[in-house]
């Protein structure tokens, strides 16, 4: 009897969980392309490379690259790594390669994808050898921006004296979804704090952003670029540095530590970060609660690297 | 619905007590519920106490679930971040974990040696038969426990950990419920499930963040089992919980579309090629056991050749026999096979038997010739040792042969290492980022692979990933190591080469200093030389052994052999080209110079652990601009290339067993006897087969011939005066001849027509052949044992009117001979003409005393030369009687000693003395008396053998 309660409940839960909601489909408006955390997924083709390929005999390489986060790539590129020694390209020798892939947008909600395809060839196996593993790998590095635009409240009455209701009351803004970007905002806490002595009359609305970077690379100073995927050195501060605008209402935030409302920059750390981004001129106290658009953008560069291993065979005669 | 889960503070001490119970492992605590209970059947626990623990694990699901999305104890400590499992690899966990997951690895073992252990215990004590079932579940519980024990990054999370003791007591729940199989295989399930897969489930249905799924099912199965206000509650709680989230997640837009999966599943053929490999991958793993790495831990992982193995190997070697008698060849045999890719490997096949620390081989071995193979060749072999080649050494008893096979063979080895920017890997490093994690590399520690042989190679980098830059304070190393491999019965003999080649922008600034040994450059050149002296002139010189009965025939063979060698030369040569002039990725080689060699070499030969072999190290100097390609990270090669000798080796043990029909000596005595060469076995031989006593056909050819047969002059072949050759057949008129020239031959035999129906029975029907003479004389032998074995009676001799001795002083004595003696009489004649035909017999006996002794007669070709002058220098009338003789000492080297016989005046048997004395050539004998008469005979002695015996005069004692 007790099974048999059990077996039905968990039938029920499934259903239920299987029901769809209001009938119709959605308009296109309602699609929200600035959300999860991809930003290019690349892969290489089934069979391009094979899994096996003969001494001394050309294969295919084909990459294929889709953008699936919300901010379109522009200079993008793609560095080919080989074992030299086995494996080279054919006659183009495109080390690195440059793309170009728009992202999601409301015309197109899955993102554009491209091909690449180039030719390698196998070199000789050792003497006494049978076979040889070796591993390609794929760099790509390209630039990207992660755009979150939200509501905030703003509301001046930071002692709670107003009796009132307020239009909207400040909160921690959780964003669980992503944007569209492997660079992610999480969260947003607003604070809304007095103004400097020299403006008693003014608050001044905090917000802390916490970033996150979710994707499965790195983060790279979005001026490295092109060296992040060739030999060239990089310094640690080229890494987990992204840059950040903010703007309440149409007014620039100051993210900075220092003075200057641009160049804000956030340095990653264990993969997160936070800033503290302020309206500089305040807001007048006798100002009642309202909700005003908050916009973030992040402006980085992103790398990430795939692998696939091929086994190089020799044809053995006797 | 009302659910009451109100519980009295005084029914919490009964709880806790409840509670206990059921991690209780004492029997009298649960009455004949122990921890390994009679019956595994049933599960053990009251009512009472399911139902408390059933609410207790409702009550722990939500607080899983509640600490699994908490960041934060209220805000008081922090828990950490939202914990979701772990991300599931399956490739990473089948190389890594379950590839090598059989027999030899140690946590297979420990599991199966647990479930064993486990087993034995429970059913010992339940005295049932093993349920498969329990077997099964209690190996994969087990499994499951020990994977996250010895992998323990997991810990590192106590979220993980926290999840972890509840799997295993809800796991312990169901056991006491239900069955032990079923614990073991819920907390198997359990583990698997949440730590992996729910993450992978996570990805493809989002409405499952909301939820603890593993605090779900455990609220579900206690509900199930133990309806109770608590676990109804729970359930119900989750149950609204679960709907309440699904609308407020909304729905989804579209349906579920079925498109291809992008993974594809392996084809038939495929699955059969893994499951033939994953066979013979485990049947080679367990063959091998476990193998001992270095302790300095540059390791290297042999190449698997998909075909056959390379190398030489011996195979199949057996005894013709299972065992030997005394005295027999002993013949083993066996195939030799061989592959090689590149050089051609030339092998030469022997045997040996130690002594002690001696070796002793033979010459029979059969290819007698080096051989070459250039591919692949498979060849049968034979080893005989011959019973006359160091009989001593196949005595009775077991011995062991070893066959060997000495050969050159070549291994080659790379090492993958990667390189990259110095400053940016300072820079990833810094920012606490794994390149190889984040440049996708899977082979993090890249081993060096070898081909398939019988050496082992060993390389490291000083790390993996190389930081390259313009300048260095320390430079990276490459460090080699050389050792016997395991399965290779054999040793490493010598080395002849051995090259480092470095890839493009690698290279030493001072190759003679740089490295821990001298090495020089390597150049195409010298590539190109050591083909021609390693490949093309060792192949050539094997070639021209090549032999036969046709001329022609052995000249074609030759040249075929040779257009082989310069196959195999033109592709060593194109493997040099390879190396050094490929596309443009040339390899910088540097080679160990020959003084180096030489010392290694010398090493080998004195030193039979061979485990100290080679251990290289160099400093390496990357250039960033060359080494490093237009990319983050670069993968280039290092390789190893050596040329070397070994020998493989492989033991069998033969039985050697004394032939019980051919020991003793008939009726004089009980020993076997064995003959010192050719023509005393010979003798020994054909007395077996005729059923006469050895010892006495040795003492008989002894006396009678000194084992002589032919001599060097046909003038100088009477008696003394023959000086033998080693012929065992020559003309007549250098056959022995006796002094009465009546008698030739070793046993000197009366030719006569009475002899011809042994004569017949010979090969060679001639007295002049050796084994024909030694026949007859032993056939002759035989007949006058038959005839006179009884003896002949003294009235015989003064009646009858046969030719015999006649002389009374003789008859008893002739009288008394029976048996051999009688027929050793027999063979020389009844007659006593002289005095050296009377005591004939005494001869023969003090021969024989000394064969019987062990003394075999010394050997009939190369006597030792006689003493000479031999006389008698004093005869004392005094009181006291002394008779001294003296003599020249002999001209032969080995002399030791000399033996005197001496005979007494009636020459009686039992009279005849011999006297051993050292080095000298002068002996006085006290032991005479006076009105007696001596005689005195010296022969030279070398260990058993001794010279024939010089003549004396009779020399009586009279005092004065």
């Amino acid at each position: 009897m007790k099974i048999k309660i059990l077996f039905i409940s968990i039938i029920f839960v499934i259903i239920l969980s299987g029901c769809k909601g209001s009938s119709g489909s959605k308009p296109i408006t309602d699609v929200d392309v600035r959300q999860g955390t991809d930003g290019l997924v690349m892969e290489f083709t089934k069979n391009a490379p094979p899994d096996k390929v003969f001494e001394d005999s050309p294969f295919p390489i084909a990459m294929h690259l889709r953008n699936k986060g919300a901010s379109d790539i522009k200079q993008g590129f793609l560095a080919l790594g080989f074992e030299k020694t086995y494996v080279d390209f054919t006659e183009e020798k495109k080390e690195s390669i440059e793309f170009e892939i728009k992202g999601k947008s409301i015309f197109n909600i899955n993102g554009d994808e491209e091909f690449i395809t180039l030719n390698a060839k196998t070199k000789k196996v050792g003497a006494q050898s049978e076979t040889h593993p070796s591993t390609i790998l794929a760099t790509s590095c390209y630039p990207y921006k992660t755009i979150l635009g939200t509501s905030a409240c703003v509301d001046t009455d930071i002692f709670g004296t107003k009796l009132r209701d307020k239009a909207c009351e400040v909160k921690d803004i959780q964003f669980s979804k992503g944007q569209g970007s492997p660079v992610t905002i999480t969260k947003i806490e607003t604070r809304m704090l007095p103004s400097a002595d020299q403006e008693p009359d003014k608050v001044k609305p905090h917000f802390i952003i916490f970033v996150e970077n979710k994707g499965n690379g790195e983060v790279i100073a979005s001026d490295m670029i092109k060296d992040a995927c060739s030999n060239k050195p990089l310094n640690y501060k080229d890494f987990n540095r992204i840059k950040i605008k903010a703007s309440l209402s149409g007014q620039g935030l100051n993210c900075n530590i220092g003075e200057k409302e641009d160049g804000a920059e956030i340095r990653l750390r264990e993969k997160k970060d936070m800033i503290r981004c302020t309206l500089k001129d305040g807001i007048d106290r006798k100002q009642d609660a309202y909700t005003a658009p908050l916009q973030i953008e992040l402006d980085y560069g992103y790398t990430f690297t795939i692998s696939k291993d091929i086994i190089i065979e020799k044809i053995l005669t006797y | 619905m009302y659910f009451s889960f109100n519980y009295k503070m005084e029914d919490n001490k009964k709880n806790y007590h409840v509670l206990t119970k059921l991690f209780s492992s004492k029997r009298s605590q649960l009455g004949d519920a122990g921890f390994i209970r009679p019956s595994s059947s049933e599960g053990t626990l009251d009512v009472g106490s399911r139902k408390f623990f059933a609410g207790f694990l409702s009550i722990l699901a939500i607080i899983l679930w509640v600490v699994d999305i908490s960041t934060s104890f209220f805000g008081l400590f922090p828990l950490g971040p939202v914990y979701s499992g772990f991300n599931f690899n399956p490739q990473d966990f089948w190389n890594n974990w379950f590839s090598s997951f059989t027999f030899g690895n140690v946590f297979f073992d420990a599991v199966l040696a647990l479930t064993i252990l486990f087993m034995v215990v429970k059913y010992t004590r339940e005295k049932t038969p093993p349920n498969p079932v329990d077997i099964v579940s209690i190996f994969f519980g087990l499994l499951a426990v020990i994977f996250l024990l010895t992998n323990t990054a997991w810990m590192a999370f106590p979220k993980a950990v926290f999840h972890f003791l509840v799997i295993i007591t809800f796991g312990i729940y169901v056991w006491r419920t239900s069955s032990m199989s079923a614990g073991f295989l819920v907390v198997f399930g359990l583990i698997f499930f949440d730590f992996f897969l729910f993450s992978t489930l996570l990805k493809f249905i989002p409405f499952l963040q909301y939820i603890s799924l593993l605090g779900a099912i455990i609220i579900a199965i206690t509900f199930g089992q133990s309806p109770t206000g608590v676990t109804g509650t729970s359930f119900f709680l989750l149950l609204l919980f679960i709907v309440v989230m699904t609308v407020a997640n909304g729905t989804p837009a579209q349906g579920v579309l079925f498109t291809e999966s992008e993974f594809q599943k392996a084809s038939l053929n495929e699955v059969l090629d893994k499951l033939t490999r994953g066979i013979s991958n485990y049947q080679r793993q367990v063959s091998l056991g476990v193998q001992k790495k270095i302790q300095y831990a540059i390791t290297g992982k042999v190449e698997e050749n998909q075909y056959e193995p390379l190398g030489v190997y011996l195979e199949g070697v057996k005894s013709v026999s299972s065992k030997y008698y005394e005295g027999e060849d002993v013949t083993v045999w066996g195939t030799v096979k061989a592959k090689t890719l590149d050089d051609p490997i030339n092998i030469k096949i022997g045997c040996y038997v130690k002594d002690g620390t001696k070796k002793i081989g033979t010459k029979n071995v059969d290819p007698k010739n080096k051989f070459s193979v250039f591919t692949l060749e498979e060849q049968d072999f034979a080893c005989t040792f011959d019973k006359n080649n160091d009989p001593d050494k196949f005595k009775s008893g077991s011995k062991t042969i070893t066959t060997f096979a000495d050969f050159n063979f070549e291994t080659l080895a790379f090492l993958k290492v990667y390189f990259m920017d110095r400053e940016r890997l300072r820079a990833m490093t810094r920012e606490n980022l794994d390149p190889f994690q984040e440049f996708d590399i899977k082979d993090k520690k890249p081993t060096a692979v070898y081909t398939n042989g019988p050496l082992e190679i060993g390389m490291e980098t000083t790390t993996p990933l190389v930081g390259v830059s313009s300048s260095y304070l320390v430079y990276p190393r490459l460090s080699l190591s050389f050792q016997n491999r395991v399965g290779w019965e054999g040793k490493i003999i010598g080395l002849n080469e051995l090259i480092l080649l470095f890839p493009k922008g690698v290279k030493l600034t001072s190759p003679s200093t740089d490295c821990n040994m001298k090495f020089e450059e390597y150049d195409p050149s010298k590539c190109s030389a050591a083909c021609d002296k390693f490949v093309k002139k060792e192949c050539y010189d094997v070639c021209e052994k090549h032999t036969g009965d046709d001329e022609g025939e052995v000249q074609r063979v030759i040249k075929n052999c040779k257009d082989l060698c310069d196959d195999e030369f033109s592709d060593c040569q194109t493997e040099c080209g390879f190396l050094f002039q490929d596309e443009g990725e040339k390899y910088t080689g540097y080679a160990l110079k020959q003084e180096s060699i030489d010392e290694i070499n010398k090493k080998l030969s004195a030193d039979d652990d061979y485990e100290r072999f080679k251990f290289f190290s160099c400093k390496i100097h990357p250039k960033p601009k060359e080494v490093l390609g237009n990319t983050p990270v670069t993968t280039k090669s290092f390789r190893v290339k050596t040329r070397y000798n070994y020998s493989v080796e492989k033991p069998i043990t033969v039985s050697i067993v004394k032939d019980p029909s051919k020991d003793g000596t008939g009726k004089l005595g009980d020993f076997a006897v064995k003959g010192k060469n050719e023509i005393q076995q010979t003798i020994i031989d054909i007395a077996r087969k005729k059923d006469v006593d050895p010892a006495i056909a040795l003492a008989v050819v002894e006396v009678e011939s000194n084992f002589r047969h032919c001599c060097q002059d046909e003038d100088k072949r009477k008696s003394k005066l023959c000086t033998p050759t080693i012929e065992t057949d020559c003309p007549k008129n250098r056959l022995l001849l006796s002094a009465d020239e009546k008698s030739v031959g070793i046993m000197q035999i009366t030719p006569s027509s009475d002899w011809q129906k042994y004569i017949d029975t010979c090969e060679r029907k001639d007295l002049a052949d050796l084994n024909c003479g030694i026949t007859v004389g032993i056939s002759i032998l035989k007949e006058k044992y038959d005839k006179y074995k009884s003896g002949l009676s003294e009235t015989y001799f003064r009646t009858t009117s046969d030719q015999v001795c006649e002389d009374e002083k003789y008859i008893p004595k002739y009288a008394s001979y029976k048996d051999w003696l009688a027929a050793a009489r027999g063979y020389n004649g009844w007659g006593c003409g002289s005095e050296l035909e009377a005591n004939y017999v005494d001869r023969v006996q003090e021969a024989y005393n000394r064969i019987k002794s062990g003394q075999l007669p010394q050997k009939g070709f190369s006597t030792i030369e006689p003493p000479t002058n031999f006389k008698v220098v004093d005869i004392s009338a005094g009181s006291i009687p002394k008779i001294s003789i003296s003599w020249d000492k002999s001209k032969s080297d080995n002399v030791d000693g000399y033996a005197i016989t001496k005979y007494t005046a009636k020459l009686l048997a039992d009279e005849i003395i011999t006297i051993n004395v050292g080095n000298v050539n002068i002996y006085s004998d006290e032991k005479v008396k006076y009105g007696e008469s001596y005689k005195y005979q010296v022969s030279a002695k070398s260990g058993n053998y001794q010279s024939i015996q010089t003549n004396s005069e009779q020399i009586t004692l009279i005092q004065q």
